[in-house]
């Protein structure tokens, strides 16, 4: 018996040993493998210009791949300063879009770092907000969290599953698998490599899978019976309250932009409009009015350069009017 | 409890510390056994423990009854008794409103209206294992191949051993129950054996089975109408790949976790995609389940004995019957009866023989025709009713000229089905649980391979088990 618990105790260093090596070679080169990973290996750098910066606001937009190839942020500051607002624009486009990576985001890798911006811009992309899939975030938020926001992230996702069980009719008692998602959520904070495998499995099948892309998007249409949010600052109306809050406490102002993407083109869907005015938020719509082709965006969601740019100059003058709005002009 | 779950490692180091520990005695380890299995079992929802508690006292107490008498009116009364008790539980949360709500379909086809309440219960999860496991041994004592078991605790771990609970393998009496009364031992061989199953069938749950859910829920989840051939042939060879990882991952880990407590379960899956023909195929598919209905199905209802359109008929009634233990719905009915048809038509057509005589090319048209059929039998078994079968099948004669999605279906389906593969053609040797390495070294530099491998293949969400559902 003992040779058999010597055996089981040698079986499992040598398994975390090889899976610890290779974590560590994972975590060495994923960021260059990934642009999210690169992203936020330069988040310090840009919290760090938010914070050194005194000549004028300061503007984030905390972004996606949509404004990734949908803002050009050096155009958009050119165009500021052309408008006389010395502003510095800050654009971080991790593939995130729910609300709640974007505060944790905000408060974690800016606001915690004494990076306090004057304004923060969120692009909202597309109008499926409850029933899209986004099997990128996950990892995303678990580089965002901190190990004490657990607590809170775990009682506002199951207070929101427990309302979408009443919502839909079914038992809300909780069960034995809510302490298996924490544990599941746990064990994917504590594991680089385990939050890592689906941008590395992505990356494999991209590569390797002709039209990849198109049976992703296709599965992710075809998709209705999730409650996962995407592209939605209103997946789960708590988070976007939270985010509000840290925002206002800190003194930053919020900005919504609505983005060109089909099906919105550019027009605020009414539910993340209402969310907006229940928090004081700022709403701008410029892309809704020029007209927007496939020729533009391809696959829908993303900008091309050439429309990238068009949409910048749209939205340089609707942001230097927020801008003046939000900040009057000092008392002569 | 899911053996892919997170809970499920910890709860498993805690009963196999304890049970080792108790390992002076054999009433200890197995009322520790019976306590882990109700736990186990009751994770899910602890309010249908009381069914296998029901099953398992009557069928204890009904099998001691039999071997206690001599006298067969009294012995078949009392195996009807268990019959009634068991099939009546397995009718009543499993076909009740399936037969009911068909009758009164049948009905309002016919233009009579009828009205009959619908139970809308949900299904226990393993039922139907646990309910074929605790009747093959009343049959067996009622046919004095086995002797009532004296000692309850045996019995009731027996009947609710966590390993095989809910989704098998269908355990005989007489293989299993003796194992409870004998000292168990394990040694270093066995443990490093019960580990590699165990990692094995996870990886195959979590590496295999779940990355190709998504492709078939993804085309057996549209409207046959619009779709192609193509399409729905890699959806279904999805649904293939699928299906085996899942149910033989989720044997695998079973047969690795009661070797690590030093039990032996059968083998369920022997690389069942290469086989040639129907009867081959069902050697090597969910044997467990292929042998009971033989044994307690096909052989009493005259098996081949009788004429040549009694073999068929007996045939027939197993497969159907086959396919509706699988679920309460006509495409599980279709199935089956679809697999009883080939095993038929191959029957008639003497291609056992025929294949066993065969040239290698011979056997390989042999095997890639099977295969295509096999496909079709989980096209059945896949589809959402009756409908989408007929929409499914006329897809399949349509649109082979452009291919589309299934291309990248396909290719995502041979990327994370490697495994599945490389285990059918390159054989047991290399992937299998017969083969480790001499050096002990290169035997866990092997597991920590695998492990990798279903660490960075698995997927975000997970997907229960399929089999859970029967």
């Amino acid at each position: 018996m003992r040779a058999v618990w010597r055996e089981a105790v040698v079986s499992a260093a040598v398994v975390a040993a090889i899976v610890g090596a290779v974590d560590l070679g994972f975590r060495a080169i994923v960021p260059s493998l990934s642009a999210n990973s690169r992203t936020l290996a330069a988040a310090p750098a840009r919290a760090e210009a938010i914070r050194g910066y005194a000549d004028g606001p300061t503007v984030l937009v905390l972004g996606n791949s949509i404004s990734g190839e949908g803002i050009a942020a050096d155009r958009l500051q050119n165009a500021l300063r052309a408008a006389d607002v010395a502003a510095l624009v800050v654009h971080q486009p991790a593939d995130t879009t729910v609300a709640r990576d974007w505060y944790y985001e905000l408060t974690n890798q800016f606001f915690a770092h004494g990076a306090v911006p004057d304004f923060v811009v969120l692009p909202v992309g597309d109008a499926h907000p409850l029933t899209r899939v986004n099997e990128r975030t996950e990892d995303l938020l678990f580089s965002f969290l901190r190990w004490h926001d657990l607590p809170q992230l775990f009682r506002i996702s199951e207070q929101a599953a427990h309302d979408r069980a009443i919502a839909s009719g079914r038992d809300p008692t909780p069960r034995t698998e809510l302490f298996e998602d924490r544990a599941g959520v746990a064990l994917a904070k504590g594991l680089t490599l385990y939050g890592f495998r689906g941008r590395l499995q992505k990356r494999v099948l991209v590569t390797a899978v002709p039209r990849y892309e198109e049976l992703r998007l296709a599965m992710r249409d075809a998709n209705t019976s999730t409650a996962t949010g995407e592209d939605a600052v209103s997946a789960d109306p708590t988070w976007a309250r939270l985010l509000a809050e840290a925002a206002r406490a800190a003194g930053t102002r919020v900005i919504v932009v609505a983005m060109p993407t089909e099906p919105i083109e550019g027009q605020l869907p009414a539910e993340d409009r209402a969310l907006a005015d229940e928090n004081g938020w700022t709403v701008l719509e410029p892309a809704a009015t020029a007209t927007w082709t496939r020729e533009d965006r391809p696959d829908g969601l993303h900008l091309t350069p050439e429309a990238r740019d068009r949409l910048t100059d749209l939205l340089a003058p609707a942001l230097v009017d927020a801008i003046r709005a939000a900040s009057p002009p000092p008392t002569p | 409890m899911r053996f892919d779950s997170f809970i499920f490692p910890l709860f498993y180091v805690a009963v196999i510390a304890t049970y080792w520990a108790l390992r002076r005695s054999i009433r200890a380890q197995n009322a520790l056994i019976l306590l882990a299995s109700y736990v186990f079992y009751g994770w899910w929802d602890a309010r249908f423990l009381a069914l296998i508690a029901l099953s398992t006292a009557v069928d204890f107490v009904v099998a001691r009854a039999i071997d206690n008498t001599d006298d067969e009116r009294h012995r078949k009364r009392l195996l009807l008794t268990s019959l009634w008790v068991n099939l009546g539980l397995l009718g009543v949360f499993k076909y009740y409103d399936f037969f009911v709500g068909s009758a009164v379909e049948a009905l309002a086809g016919l233009g009579v209206q009828a009205n009959a309440p619908l139970l809308h219960i949900i299904l226990p999860v393993g039922i139907s294992f646990y309910t074929f496991q605790t009747l093959s041994y009343t049959i067996d004592v009622y046919r004095r191949d086995f002797r009532a078991e004296r000692d309850w605790l045996a019995f009731a771990g027996y009947v609710a051993f966590f390993p095989q609970l809910v989704a098998g393998p269908i355990e005989r009496a007489t293989r299993l129950v003796p194992q409870f009364s004998q000292p168990r031992t394990i040694d270093v061989d066995r443990f490093r054996s019960g580990l590699r199953l165990l990692i094995f069938g996870l990886v195959k749950k979590v590496a295999v089975a779940d990355n190709m859910a998504p492709l078939a829920d993804f085309v057996f989840g549209q409207n046959p109408a619009t779709l192609s051939g193509p399409i729905v042939f890699a959806g279904t060879l999805a649904f293939a790949m699928q299906i085996y990882a899942d149910f033989s991952g989720y044997s695998d880990i079973a047969r690795g976790t009661a070797r690590l407590m030093g039990f032996e379960l059968c083998v369920n899956f022997d690389r069942p995609y290469v086989a040639l023909t129907p009867s081959d195929f069902w050697r090597r598919w969910h044997v467990s389940l292929s042998q009971w209905l033989r044994d307690y199905l096909y052989v009493p209802l005259g098996g081949n004995r009788g004429s040549v359109s009694k073999t068929y008929r007996n045939l027939m009634a197993t497969m159907v019957f086959g396919g509706l233990w699988h679920g309460a719905a006509w495409n599980f009915v279709a199935w089956g009866f679809f697999h009883g048809l080939i095993l038929c038509i191959y029957r008639v057509a003497r291609a056992d023989d025929r294949v066993r005589r065969a040239t290698s090319a011979g056997r390989l048209v042999a095997g890639v025709v099977f295969f295509a059929l096999t496909l079709y039998g989980w096209l059945l078994f896949r589809a959402r009713s009756l409908d989408d079968v007929v929409g499914l099948t006329a897809a399949l004669g349509r649109g082979w000229g452009t291919w589309e999605l299934a291309t990248p279906v396909l290719a995502v389906c041979a990327y994370f089905s490697l495994p599945v593969v490389a285990h059918h053609f390159l054989g047991r040797r290399l992937v299998g649980e017969k083969w480790a390495p001499a050096s002990p070294w290169l035997q866990r530099a092997l597991l920590a391979g695998v492990a990798l491998y279903g660490l960075t293949h698995a997927r975000a969400s997970e997907t229960a088990f399929i089999y859970f559902q029967f």
